[in-house]
């Protein structure tokens, strides 16, 4: 029914549209907090994408503090990859820094390639971790397995992660939809990378050794594939976001609650949603994975003194309280930050718990591990 | 002052044979010119070819001294700067705007002030006694007043040239005549010239100084209304005017070639060229059978099959032989099917047309 | 006079009258106009599919992460992933069956309810018949994803966290069979859909002449017969229109699919699309789009081709008011009380629902202590860091700004847009151009609105020549919804000029009009009531759409749908829901205006694109 003109338009264009595009890199000069203080109110805006809607409290502290407006908004990694991708090769940059949790991607590909630059403030160089520098990170927080303290008392009813593949949970292990969160598949990767811890986990539970089934195309069996696969199979639930998840958990007078990865700060929903959320804290061999939050700034970004003076603020009690003060579960990369009571030990004594994520290792894994959770997990 | 000229004028569509081949066509100032042929004959293209409606491919047409249109040097004068008027055979009246404003519009457009232009529609309004209307809106109005409005509409910008497409088709009867004696008497007041599109001989007769005949993009006759009746330029022309149609005989054709052998014998130096001879209903004159006919007349024996009263006179359906025919009488007499007659012509009354269709004389 | 010198030889002439004639075609506003649209026309209808063709066998920056291709290098990597590769079954094919599965069994809903309802106020005395047949428009003039949002209110567990449902609240735990998937799906898109059936069938029976069927009960036929024979065979057309509709429909479906599928992973091609999208497989999608795309055309060019073998039937007119309504009976009470239960399940109970949850602390409560306005009027909420009550939010004021805007340049840019394709298709000479503006306006209509975004974000996300990029500017939302709109603009403007002819206009210039005041005075008066409803649909079809913006939509030009896809993402139902009901508000009290302003029935439109 497609008349001939309409072909021929069609073969007109196709040579016109076919083109490809690549931006390129940003120095960082140094930092006279004045000045940028100064030029950030001339700028007068800012725009944040942030993966926590709490975006908003902190915007709220910062144009208390500086003057300058913020408009925050809460959207996970991959729209936030998207978007800047759209708006830097577009031309028509709109967000100013971006918070990012998918490290992987930001190493592999949003860094070297231009999209965002990581800055680190001249004069926080000293106080934040060197290992924290580049790209820089503004905070870390555990990504843990939870249960619910009422239904199953004060332990946590399972001690081994091989227990969330066993069929007694199955239909009851609730994590972040892998498709939608880049940080789960690297977790997800860091897991396939690390064979042996898993190897003798699995003889620790059920005493004999783990016959291995399936690994993707090209890759070697192994006790992470395994687990996943296992995992996956086991009718795992999952949601959009930790919020759902720490409320399916947490969620008072159930039977069978089930066991959910969230991050550690969706303990302060047993206050103000009267949750019943537990830290599975003696989970072998790891209770979840350390997630860090990058805060990096966008290539043209349309306010880019306020967007460094943001930066610095992110380092800054004033500027990560609201995480990691305000409430539980965060840790500023910033030591001389102050953490919260409830966060029940320190970073150094956490991070022995987790997972620690290899950006580029799990980079290389990335595709193989989605598509084995599309395979099995997605049905 | 307004003659029309057409000079060689063509105009194809796309795709399709051409609607107008080669027409050329002078229309006198102040005549009252009907184009009138079947549908499709390019009479319409014709007449919007001259509003400017639709451009010629070839030829010229000019207006008095004004070249509108010329394919030659490019010329081309658009519709609204050539100061005709045309009736459409739908009216086209602007539902959207009053009876005044309808008839004010072409004055509005050439900018005549205010003052003039109500003086001007008030004279419309007179001259086509349509007073009382000017605040309905066309759908208020009967048929035959909205044909007025439309006509009205055009009258009022003093059109040298008034173009009518099929003006009554969409009126019924009676409105139809008392119509055509208004146009008459219409133009006969104003004296502009008038081009007038029909496919009915009644109004072309009646209402021309005279007449041009199209068939298939070509004009056949142009002519006085009488002379197109009695003259027939073509076989076409004269099976298109006159109603019942004029009966035919071929030399060639299958039935009839016995009477038409038998007439040519009459006319000895035309029965080699002719290969059909024509005789209208009306000079067909039926006597008792066995009459013996007149001198300078032609005879044959015919049997009435059908009888056709049309309250002034009688269509009589005939046999001959093997042909038949139509007559037209006032004579109560002959009325009965079956009943033998004699049929018998003057010799006068007879056309001749050769193979390729044209007059014989 | 130097004509004879310059004309002499045959040569010269060709040439001359080679360029008087073309110089005379373009000296006319149609081809002047014609030529404009031809060349906005393709492309703002060719290209974005062309771009999106190119997309599918193109590497993207975020793919290139994954795969490891230089961007912009050709592949046929996606094509390969999507139609047999270990992920193509989840990427592709379960969604594929799927889709065809819920558009079959959302017919198979829709359409006999649709044809039952049309014929109960049609053809009996079942009470309260007028005021029925405008009240079973609602559902379609609702956002279409209204149900989905109400089902989870209603229905959905513990799988999916968040408040309890109201039917938890009851202390009942729906299976999820029950609360996500393929039921509540079909359920919703039948209820949805089911006017579209109900106004094509009752047109097809209102303009049924009543002497066809009298002709065969005086030569013996009884009721049923005539019913089998005469009737059913006849509204044939309306049938297999009411069934293409319905598909198309859920093919191009995002809302309801989304909500109520994504908790148990039910994907169909359109959240297959999306889902792909934003995890950064622009390729995957593209090929998706492209799939849709085809499907949408090929249904269609089906239908056209079933409904040309079966135009031959369709009779026009009739006297249907010498027809007598079927007498119910004694079952004329129970039948009303049926039909006016579908009203109250269709409509009443959604909306009362959605109002219910918004003052609700804990959905289904119902206890006085349990209601508060904070959701609505709150400054802050309670477990919603950040938000704001509805009334009082600047996101919400924003989006709905941002949804009227873009709405409104959406009906300027149709308005328009259907006077000059209408102008353009019927005045034009050029037989050929004349039918390639008409194809071209009318293609949107084929490609379904979640494809038609995606084509749209691969040819104007990037400048391209002239054309600076559109990303992220309420110009590309304004862009986009125009022209998946101008179908209908472009069908009211092309019947609208075909009725009003060439002669109205044609007498305007022999009295001396120009151009543009023929325009201003004669054509744009005259199609004016054919125009607003061209221009009106689009505005409110705008305010509600939601599979078309997903995509196109970011945090700067957030719309009232978008923004409540974000509350349900966030977990935030009730702001959800009270989104929703303020984009009912907007849509039921506009829809009723512009009734009132152009005194048609609007919903007699919305069957314009069958």
């Amino acid at each position: 029914m497609l008349h001939p003109w309409t072909l021929l338009m069609s073969v007109l264009l196709f040579s016109f549209l076919s083109a490809p595009r690549g931006p390129s890199g940003v120095a960082a000069p140094a930092l006279d907090l004045q000045a940028l203080i100064r030029d950030a109110r001339a700028e007068g805006n800012l725009v944040v994408y942030h993966p926590s809607s709490r975006i908003n409290v902190a915007g709220g502290i910062f144009e208390k503090m500086y003057g300058i407006k913020v408009r925050g908004t809460k959207m996970g990694d991959p729209e936030q990859a998207e978007r800047v991708i759209r708006e830097v090769d577009s031309g028509r940059v709109q967000v100013d820094v971006i918070h990012h949790e998918d490290g992987p991607f930001l190493e592999a590909r949003l860094i070297p390639r231009g999209y965002v630059v990581s800055w680190i403030p001249p004069d926080m160089a000293t106080v934040i971790p060197e290992r924290y520098h580049s790209p820089l990170v503004d905070k870390v927080q555990p990504r843990i397995f939870t249960y619910n303290f009422e239904t199953y008392g004060s332990a946590c009813p399972i001690s081994n992660v091989w227990e969330l593949a066993d069929p007694k949970w199955k239909g009851k292990v609730i994590l972040r939809d892998p498709a939608l969160t880049p940080a789960n598949l690297a977790f997800f990767a860091t897991v396939v990378s690390s064979p042996q811890m898993l190897d003798k986990a699995y003889r620790d539970l059920y005493g004999k050794p783990l016959e291995l089934t399936e690994a993707p195309v090209g890759r070697i069996k192994n006790a992470g594939w395994e687990f996943l696969k296992r995992l996956f199979t086991n009718d795992i639930v999952v949601m959009g976001s930790d919020e759902d998840i720490g409320d399916a958990v947490g969620a008072a007078g159930q039977k069978a609650a089930p066991i959910g990865m969230v991050t550690l700060t969706k303990l302060r929903d047993n206050k103000a949603k009267n949750l019943k959320l537990g830290t599975c804290k003696t989970l072998q061999p790891f209770m979840g994975y350390a997630l860090p939050e990058y805060v990096v700034i966008v290539k043209n970004a349309p306010h880019p003194n306020a967007a460094k003076l943001w930066v610095h603020f992110s380092l800054t009690t004033e500027g990560i309280s609201t995480w990691t003060i305000a409430d539980v579960g965060g840790f500023s990369a910033n030591p001389r930050v102050p953490t919260h009571p409830d966060n029940e030990g320190t970073w150094t004594a956490w991070e022995k718990r987790l997972l620690p994520i290899d950006n580029k290792r799990s980079m290389g894994l990335r595709q193989d591990v989605l598509d084995f959770w599309l395979k099995y997990g997605a049905k | 002052m307004a003659r029309i000229e057409l000079e060689n004028v063509g105009k194809t569509f796309a795709g399709a044979v051409a609607a107008v081949a080669d027409l050329t066509l002078s229309i006198p100032d102040g005549s009252f010119i009907t184009l009138l042929g079947p549908s499709g004959c390019g009479k319409t293209t014709t007449l919007r070819m001259i509003a400017g409606l639709e451009r010629p491919d070839r030829g010229e047409i000019r207006l008095d001294a004004r070249r509108l249109f010329s394919e030659r040097t490019g010329e081309w004068v658009p519709p609204e700067r050539r100061g005709v008027g045309l009736v459409f055979q739908s009216y086209a009246l602007w539902p959207h705007m009053t009876v005044e404003q309808n008839v004010a519009f072409g004055l509005e457009m050439k900018g005549v002030n205010r003052q003039e232009r109500r003086e001007r529609v008030r004279w419309v309004f007179e001259l086509l006694h349509i007073g009382g209307l000017e605040r309905r809106y066309p759908m208020q109005l009967s048929g035959g007043q909205q044909q007025r409005v439309a006509l009205g509409r055009m009258l009022a910008i003093s059109p040298d040239v008034l173009l009518l497409d099929e003006p009554l088709s969409n009126l019924d009867a009676k409105l139809r005549l008392e119509t055509r004696v208004e146009l008459k008497r219409l133009h006969a007041e104003l004296r502009n010239t008038v081009v007038y599109v029909t496919h009915d001989q009644l109004e072309a007769m009646t209402l021309s100084t005279e007449i041009a005949v199209m068939n298939q993009g070509r004009l056949l006759q142009l002519a006085p209304p009488m002379q197109i009746y009695q003259q027939p330029a073509t076989q076409f022309v004269a099976e298109f005017v006159g109603h019942p149609p004029i009966n035919l005989f071929g030399v060639e054709e299958r039935r009839g070639a016995e009477i038409a052998r038998s007439i040519l014998t009459f006319f000895p130096q035309l029965a080699a060229r002719s290969r059909v001879v024509g005789v209208r209903p009306e000079a067909m004159v039926l006597l008792p059978a066995g009459t013996v006919p007149p001198a300078r007349s032609w005879s044959h024996a015919a049997i009435v099959e059908t009888v056709l009263p049309t309250g002034s006179e009688w269509i009589i359906g005939l046999r001959l032989g093997d042909a038949s025919a139509f007559a037209l009488t006032v004579d109560e007499k002959v009325r009965e099917p079956r009943q033998p007659i004699t049929l018998v012509v003057d010799l006068k009354h007879f056309h001749f047309f050769d193979g390729e269709g044209n007059r014989v004389d | 006079m130097s004509d004879e010198i310059v004309y002499k030889t045959g040569g010269d002439l060709r040439l001359r009258r080679f360029w008087n004639r073309t110089s005379a075609v373009w000296a006319q506003p149609t081809v002047i106009i014609a030529a404009v649209l031809f060349i906005l026309l393709t492309y703002l209808v060719i290209a974005p599919v062309i771009a999106l063709s190119i997309n599918s066998v193109q590497v993207g920056i975020r793919d290139n992460a994954v795969i490891g291709l230089e961007p912009g290098v050709f592949t046929l990597y996606f094509l390969k992933r999507v139609f047999s590769s270990g992920v193509s079954r989840v990427l592709f094919w379960a969604p594929l069956v799927r889709t065809l599965f819920v558009a079959l069994m959302t017919a198979a809903l829709a359409l006999p309810l649709g044809a039952a309802l049309a014929w109960l106020i049609v053809r009996t005395d079942v009470p309260g018949r007028r005021w029925l047949s405008s009240a079973f428009v609602i559902p379609y003039i609702l956002p279409s994803w209204t149900f989905a949002v109400v089902w989870l209110t209603l229905f959905k567990n513990r799988r999916l966290g968040g408040l309890p449902s109201f039917a938890e609240s009851l202390g009942l735990s729906p299976p999820d069979w029950l609360a996500y998937g393929a039921v509540p799906i079909i359920l919703a898109e039948a209820l949805h859909l089911f006017p579209f059936a109900f106004l094509l069938f009752g047109n097809a029976l209102r303009s049924l002449d009543v002497q066809l069927e009298e002709s065969a009960r005086v030569l013996g036929a009884s009721g049923p017969v005539v019913a089998r024979r005469i009737v059913l065979p006849l509204l044939l057309p309306a049938l297999l229109a009411a069934l293409l509709l319905t598909f198309t429909r859920v093919l191009g479906s995002f809302g309801t699919p989304y909500i109520l599928g994504s908790p148990t992973r039910y994907t169909v091609l359109p959240t297959a699309l999306y889902s792909a999208f934003v995890t950064g497989s622009t390729g995957v999608s593209a090929v998706i789009a492209v799939v849709i795309i085809l499907i949408g055309i090929s249904l269609v060019t089906f239908d056209i081709v079933l409904v040309r073998e079966h135009r031959r039937f369709v009779t026009i007119g009739g006297r249907g008011s010498t027809r007598r309504l079927a007498k119910l009976g004694r079952a004329r009470t129970p039948t009303a009380i049926a039909v006016n239960l579908v009203f109250v399940l269709t409509t009443v109970v959604p909306l009362v629902t959605l109002s219910l949850a918004t003052v609700m602390k804990r959905p289904g409560v119902f206890a006085l202590h349990n209601l508060s306005p904070v959701y609505w009027l709150g400054a802050t909420i309670p477990a919603m860091p950040g938000q704001r009550g509805l009334l009082l939010s600047p996101d919400i004021w924003h989006a709905a700004w941002n949804s009227l805007r873009v709405a409104g340049l959406a009906a300027i840019f149709c308005g328009l847009g259907g006077l000059f394709v209408g102008y353009a298709v019927v005045r034009l000479p050029q037989a050929r151009v004349s039918r390639y503006l008409r194809q071209v306006s009318f293609l949107p209509y084929l490609v379904p609105s979640i494809a038609f975004a995606a084509a749209y974000i691969s040819l104007f996300a990037v400048p391209r020549g002239i054309v600076p990029s559109l990303y992220g500017t309420m110009i590309l939302l304004g862009l986009a919804m125009s022209v998946k709109y101008l179908p209908y603009a472009s069908r009211t403007g092309i019947s609208a000029m075909m009725q009003l002819g060439n002669e109205p206009e044609e007498a305007a210039q022999v009295c001396g009009a120009s151009w543009p005041k023929r325009m201003a005075r004669i054509v744009i008066p005259l199609l004016k009531g054919g125009l607003m409803t061209g221009a009106l649909l689009p505005f409110i079809t705008g305010m509600k759409e939601l599979s078309l913006v997903i995509m196109l939509a970011s945090p700067g030009t957030e719309l009232l749908t978008t923004q409540t896809l974000r509350f349900i993402q966030y977990g935030y139902s009730q702001l959800a829901d009270g989104t929703v009901l303020i984009i009912v508000a907007i849509v039921v009290v506009l829809t009723f205006l512009a009734e009132r302003l152009t005194g048609s029935n609007l919903a007699s439109g919305l069957e314009g694109g069958a």
